[in-house]
């Protein structure tokens, strides 16, 4: 008898009388009118750091100006220019050196201040934890209430590596890890030309104006 | 930094543990409270991880739900665990993952030696996993040629310690910053003199970011097991779980049976849940999602039994297979805190630990669930709802009628039986000690044979009974 | 109403005067109240340690003792605890299952089945820290733990905010165990005195004049620590101070 079967065969063997699954409610009754500001002000109040938003015929100058002293652009998203081709990139330790990665994140959380990292947004999936520091971009439409309804997304169900990239709580001493770069958020919705090719539709352009975020650290 | 003249504290070791004797905690705890540097630390920084669980608490109205529904989810999950665990081995199959399945520590560990050898894999990095420290997992690959580092702080820092991590969320939580800055000297050859915590971290970055780069294979835990999806959840506030698992081309993931939720709203539950009751805050830094190998790479899921078919046999404490290891019961125990982690010689302490470990060894484990008062604070914290005071309770009733207890203390309990069973024979006795109480000189009462006067004033006897009273004031019956 | 008095051990050995209390107490609200003269102890010292044959003796003679009452009353929430949800040495016969039901602990007596709204031959006028033993606090519901999500509620503050004068106070760490635990105190001793320790001195810290409970034995290691301590703060029942005492 393989161990497989000797371990299912004592589990059946001692089996707790059966009892039902609960059905998990959405919890949706506090859901606030506006999932980007709800996001951001979850964010900042765990010392998050959201990026000035751009004009709306340059959204992204903001980012750029981030980028303009990296030692090392690698982006994931054809949004933003990058040094690497992150097609070609075999062994991710290649990416050790990078300075500034950037990605677009498949969606936000409004509960937590977190955003969702998956395959398709990182490419090379050690990107998001080798390099130094992370932009995130974030499409302000793509904004979902609490973690119920995060969990509900197809993402969760369908990538091969997903991750929520969050924040602690303000005030608890930052430890750093191997893994934790700096990290900052531009609430922005991806261009027209860079429509994904899943389809996904581009939301209705929705800076508002209490988008226009701090630079906390 | 370190005043250069400050004496320090050195640090109190765990538990003696001599083969299979009972551990005794008691005398661990006794030299934890003899560093009052050390204790007084350990329980500051515990007690205000529940107060941030508390405050964390009091933001969710549907608190009290989210434990309900969390309980209920588990206890159905276990009730139904053989075919949940068959549908997340076909799921991680389907996607590419391979399953092992391990009956006992030793096959575990045979098991990822084989994988590692099979690849050429020298080096391993991983980051923490309670059930690899169960399995004794790093000792058996040191022991065969494989350089294991662990990627989280503290289980980094216990690793050059040559200590095992004392809570499952926060390993080095008893050391103050003198003894890791002291560990760090000896093992990295850092400065000793200077502990400043941030400076420390980015020591331990800095040395283990190139073993990350070049480690032939990755290790992680897993938080939860995703049945629907074949997923394998890690949340860490490090990132060294993704570290681990995606920079080699090789991830092995060690996963108890118990792990197992049915899909991913009932994760849902638990991610709202594990974080704020462990550490106050409302989610870790990075909580992924594993269901399948990298790009170019391989994935391994070792799922392990080890004890936990058996327990789920046990009427009384198979729902202690609920845990989902967060901690919260160690940092609102006020004896744990007292005490530390190490105190209690095993992989699990503190009110969970009570209540598991003598399922691994009821001999070696036997006077754990007596290093408590039964106070209930562990039961209401805990975020599936096991009742951990009532099984510690219960475990005491199993230990007695199995002759596990000390015979002085079952002498004295027998004879306290009869005694207080006899109306007549009781009074006697207890107005003979009074009177003893009250004339006998303080050198004979507190002395080093009379525990209860090691640290305390013994109740001074009164003149009379409330029965003598109630005779004579109220003429006996009434 | 016939009320049988529940005398625990420690309280006829070591504390009559809180015994006393509690019978004063209950004749002042009218009530037919008698103390069966060859009852003992409960059987808690030894089934919380497991030794559940060895509470079997103790347990039938409390039966012998309390059989035909409307309720029995004792001033002590861990006694009453044990009676209520852990007597189960003896066959669990009808009459077993009735006294087990009708057993309360003297505050939630006063408070659900008496419902007392005033005190007025009582005063104190001193500030007093409030402790609940454990058993009293998350067994018999005398309070809302401080780590539970629920509106918070106290039955005896709301006894004692009908005490002319008294003064709540609260430590910082509201109810955290004293480490008394029974024979937890004697076997593990060292954590137990350091517990009674922190305790007594967080109500220290709160300004506390007098340290209140419905429990005696928890009051009797605090106390031991206090005194060892040369902590400045007295110990009284609730029981004393319900019934008129004023320190």
């Amino acid at each position: 008898m393989s161990s497989r079967d000797t371990i299912l065969a004592a589990v059946r063997a001692n089996l707790p009388k059966p009892r039902d699954l609960p059905e998990v409610p959405r919890f949706e009754s506090d859901r606030p009118a506006s999932l980007a500001a709800a996001f951001c002000e979850a964010l900042q109040r765990m010392g998050g750091r959201v990026l000035e938003a751009g004009s709306p015929s340059d959204p992204l100058a903001p980012v750029r100006a981030e980028l303009r002293n990296s030692r090392l652009v690698c982006s994931a998203t054809p949004e933003i220019e990058g040094a690497r081709d992150l097609a070609k990139v075999v062994d991710p330790n290649t990416l050790a050196d990078v300075d500034h990665a950037v990605v677009r994140a498949s969606f936000g959380v409004a509960e937590t201040g977190s955003v969702l990292l998956a395959d398709q947004d990182l490419k090379v999936n050690a990107l998001a934890y080798l390099a130094q520091h992370l932009i995130v971009l974030l499409d302000p439409g793509a904004i979902v209430h609490n973690l119920h309804a995060a969990y509900a997304r197809p993402e969760l169900r369908e990538r091969a590596y997903s991750a929520f990239h969050s924040l602690r709580n303000r005030g608890y001493r930052r430890r750093v890890g191997p893994g934790r770069p700096g990290r900052a958020i531009a609430v922005c919705p991806p261009g027209p030309k860079d429509r994904r090719s899943d389809g996904r539709s581009l939301t209705a352009y929705g800076l508002k104006s209490r988008l226009k975020g701090r630079v906390l650290r | 930094m370190s005043k250069p003249n400050e004496p320090v504290e050195p640090q109190p070791r765990g538990a003696r543990v001599r083969g299979d004797r009972p551990i005794d905690q008691e005398e661990a705890a006794e030299r934890f409270l003899a560093a009052p540097r050390h204790q007084k630390q350990h329980d500051e920084r515990l007690w205000s991880l529940r107060q941030k669980r508390d405050s964390e608490m009091w933001k969710i109205p549907e608190w009290e739900e989210l434990r309900s529904l969390a309980s209920l989810i588990k206890e159905h999950t276990l009730s139904r665990l053989d075919a949940y665990l068959e549908t997340f081995e076909a799921n991680a199959k389907a996607n590419g993952v391979v399953v092992h399945w391990a009956k006992d520590a030793a096959e575990h560990n045979r098991i990822v030696q084989d994988i590692l050898e099979s690849r050429g894999a020298k080096t391993l990095i991983k980051s923490k996993s309670m059930l690899t420290e169960e399995c004794g997992l790093r000792e058996h690959l040191t022991a065969v040629g494989v350089d294991v580092v662990e990627t989280d702080l503290g289980e980094r820092i216990q690793q050059l310690d040559e200590e095992d991590p004392s809570h499952v969320v926060v390993p080095a939580v008893h050391k103050l910053r003198t003894d890791v800055a002291n560990v760090f000297a000896a093992k990295i050859g850092s400065d000793p003199d200077d502990d400043d915590p941030q400076h420390l971290a980015a020591v331990q970055r800095m040395a283990t970011r190139p073993l990350i780069l070049k480690a032939a294979a990755g290790m992680t835990g897993a938080n939860f097991l995703v049945a629907e999806t074949g997923a394998v959840v890690v949340c860490t506030n490090e990132g060294n779980a993704d570290l681990s698992a995606l920079v080699p081309s090789l991830h092995i993931v060690s996963a108890g049976i118990e792990k197992l939720v049915p899909g991913n709203s009932d994760l849902a539950v638990f991610i709202r849940l594990l974080t704020r009751s462990a550490l106050g805050s409302p989610i870790t830094q990075y909580t992924s999602h594993f269901r399948g190998p990298r790009n170019g790479g391989e994935m391994h899921v070792v799922l392990v039994d080890n004890g936990r078919s058996e327990r789920l046999g046990m009427e009384e404490f198979w729902t202690s297979l609920k845990c989902i290891r967060c901690g919260a019961c160690m940092n609102t125990c006020p004896v744990y805190r007292r005490s530390g982690g190490l105190s209690y010689g095993t992989t699990y302490s503190g009110p969970i630990g009570l209540i598991i470990d003598p399922t691994f060894s009821a001999r070696k484990y036997s006077h754990l669930p007596f290093a408590s008062t039964l106070n209930g604070s562990c039961t209401n914290v805990c975020p599936v709802k096991i009742n951990i005071h009532e099984q510690i309770y219960a475990w005491r009733k199993v230990l007695v009628r199995n002759h596990a207890t000390p015979f002085v203390k079952s002498a004295v309990m027998k004879a306290a039986g009869l005694l207080l069973a006899r109306p007549a024979l009781y009074r006697a006795a207890v107005q003979g000690a009074n009177t003893a109480l009250a004339h006998l000189p303080r050198f004979v009462i507190y002395n080093g044979l009379n525990a209860w006067g090691k640290h305390r004033e013994a109740p001074k006897p009164p003149g009379e009974t409330f029965h003598q009273w109630f005779k004579k004031t109220r003429g006996g019956e009434k | 109403m016939r009320v049988g008095l529940f005398i625990p051990c420690f309280i006829d050995a070591f504390f009559p005067e809180v015994g006393i209390a509690t019978l004063e107490l209950l004749e002042r609200f009218d009530l037919d109240v008698v103390y069966p003269p060859d009852q003992t102890c409960c059987g808690q010292p030894m089934a919380n340690s497991g030794y559940e044959t060895d509470a079997a003796g103790a347990e039938a003679l409390f039966v012998k003792n309390f059989k035909g009452f409307d309720y029995i009353v004792g001033p002590s929430g861990s006694c009453v605890h044990h009676v209520r949800d852990h007597f189960t040495a003896v066959e669990q016969s009808p009459a077993v299952k009735e006294i087990r039901s009708r057993t309360f602990e003297l505050v939630e007596f006063i408070h659900d089945i008496l419902k007392a709204d005033a005190f007025p031959w009582a005063r104190f006028p001193h500030k007093v820290g409030l402790h609940n033993s454990c058993a009293a606090l998350r067994s018999l519901g005398h309070a809302t733990p401080s780590e539970v999500r629920a509106p918070f509620f106290s039955k005896p503050a709301t006894l004692l905010s009908k005490v002319e004068g008294l003064e709540l106070v609260e430590p910082s760490r509201p109810d955290e165990c004293c480490g008394f635990g029974g024979t937890f105190s004697v076997f593990n001793e060292s954590v137990s005195a350091k517990m009674g320790s922190d305790k007594v001195n967080g109500f220290v810290q709160a300004k506390a004049e007098y340290i209140v409970s419905a429990d005696s034995s928890c009051m009797m290691h605090q106390r031991g620590c206090a005194e060892r301590d040369n902590a400045p703060i007295k110990f009284m029942h609730i029981a004393e101070i319900l019934n008129g005492a004023t320190g």
